[in-house]
């Protein structure tokens, strides 16, 4: 969708704030919310509708809350949208049912749990690809009004496919739990193709582009 | 699975933001009292996974990774070949590392690393995010003038070098390989990894110096 979180290439922002030495988390409850995102989320809460989620937050919304609060927005939208939670008790914290705790994590099991966050999103299929490394392709003109990750400065411009990466799944119906996988390849732009002559002549800008963002050049 | 209907995603946006309190500290809260309640999850498993990133999983990761690149050849060509599998050598796989990819920097070439559409990042071998990557104007700037970016973190890139700027619209995530200093025949792994810097993995630091800083 042509939203507000499409900043690619916008003008306007002012030098970059820097933070010496990050050490996670600026705020406690953003650590609260870091954690608690890996625990709340109905069966519907795929990556792509986790991001979808957020791109659709009111624009001024998107641009003043902080990168957690933007998280805790698309898991409680997700839990109210799935029927999970009400927003009652998301006001008062308190449940409406009550269930026993789980068993907890110890350090040591988190640390393991997090190893099996490893998850390619590769996955086989039977079409042979369509394109191949050194072709000359060419970007989708127009955006699509759903969940899609084809960056709008990227649209409709002239690249050269640089990797292929096997078939992964499409986010533009993952948002909706369907996979349907696609080849995926790397296209490499000349900065000018983007942005003109201001651009220096030997920069170059790549995305990941699903077969469906191309068209032959 | 229902087809969601993204109208009604934003009406339900539109609901919380007047219904609930504009403090996320406060929100945040009765988040963790509900999940809690409910018997989703418990406050000490919470407590481990926030250890867990801070004291466990961060940068250092990366660092180590790239130091053994550094010391060994063999690491070096697994890394760039399938970075995904090279990682799991240390045990180091983890958040968003399933389709990790290397590019490494050169004389000649200058990698850097964003993500435009949100900001896709190899939490596992990285750590949390800075607050910088996940900036409006990083993410708008790094694309389309790398290098006035790279001149505000005190990077001059040459101008015969190339910027190759890596937005990151898929699981694919990248992990920059810094040069390695001058000066530094004959460390170990261990010294190697210590010259590494977070932001030389993301492409916003460049020349490292030989001593650890």
């Amino acid at each position: 969708m042509d939203g507000i979180h499409d900043l690619g290439g916008k003008q306007g922002f002012g030098p970059v704030r820097q933070q010496r030495d990050f050490i996670p988390f600026e705020t406690p409850w953003e650590a609260r919310m870091w954690a608690l995102s890996f625990y709340v989320g109905s069966s519907d809460l795929t990556i792509d509708r986790f991001r979808h989620l957020i791109e659709l937050l009111d624009p001024v919304d998107y641009l003043t809350h902080t990168y957690f609060d933007k998280w805790y927005f698309s898991v409680v939208t997700d839990m109210v949208a799935s029927g999970s939670f009400r927003d009652e008790e998301l006001k008062s914290g308190r449940a409406s049912v009550a269930a026993p705790p789980p068993a907890s994590l110890s350090l040591a099991e988190v640390l393991e749990a997090v190893r099996g966050y490893s998850r390619s999103f590769k996955r086989e299929i039977d079409d042979a690809p369509i394109y191949s490394v050194g072709q000359i392709v060419r970007t989708q003109k127009y955006g699509i009004s759903g969940h899609t990750r084809l960056p709008a400065y990227a649209r409709n411009r002239q690249g050269h496919v640089i990797a292929h990466h096997g078939a992964h799944v499409l986010p533009d119906t993952n948002v909706n739990g369907v996979e349907a996988p696609q080849h995926l390849y790397t296209v490499r732009f000349a900065a000018r193709e983007l942005w003109g002559l201001d651009a220096a002549q030997n920069d170059f800008v790549s995305i990941d582009a699903w077969e469906s963002y191309l068209v032959r050049a | 699975m229902p087809i969601h209907d993204h109208k009604s995603d934003v009406e339900t946006h539109r609901h919380l933001h007047s219904h609930l309190p504009s403090d996320p500290a406060l929100r945040v809260k009765a988040l963790e009292s509900l999940a809690i309640e409910r018997g989703i999850v418990t406050a000490e498993t919470l407590d481990n996974w926030i250890e867990a990133y801070r004291e466990h999983i961060g940068p250092r990761r990366g660092a180590e990774v790239i130091g053994k690149a550094w010391a060994d050849q063999g690491f070096h060509a697994r890394l760039l070949a399938n970075a995904a599998e090279a990682i799991k050598e240390l045990g180091y796989e983890g958040q968003a590392t399933g389709d990790l990819k290397a590019v490494e920097n050169t004389d000649k070439v200058h990698n850097l690393v964003v993500c435009t559409l949100c900001s896709c990042y190899p939490f596992g071998i990285l750590g949390v995010s800075p607050p910088w990557y996940r900036s409006a104007a990083y993410r708008a700037r790094a694309v389309r003038e790398p290098r006035a970016v790279l001149l505000e973190f005190g990077v001059k890139v040459a101008d015969d070098v190339e910027v190759r700027v890596w937005d990151s619209t898929a699981e694919l995530r990248y992990l920059v390989v810094p040069q390695r200093p001058d000066g530094t025949e004959g460390f170990s792994e261990e010294m190697l990894g210590k010259l590494v810097t977070r932001n030389s993995m993301i492409g916003t630091d460049r020349d490292l110096p030989a001593v650890a800083v």
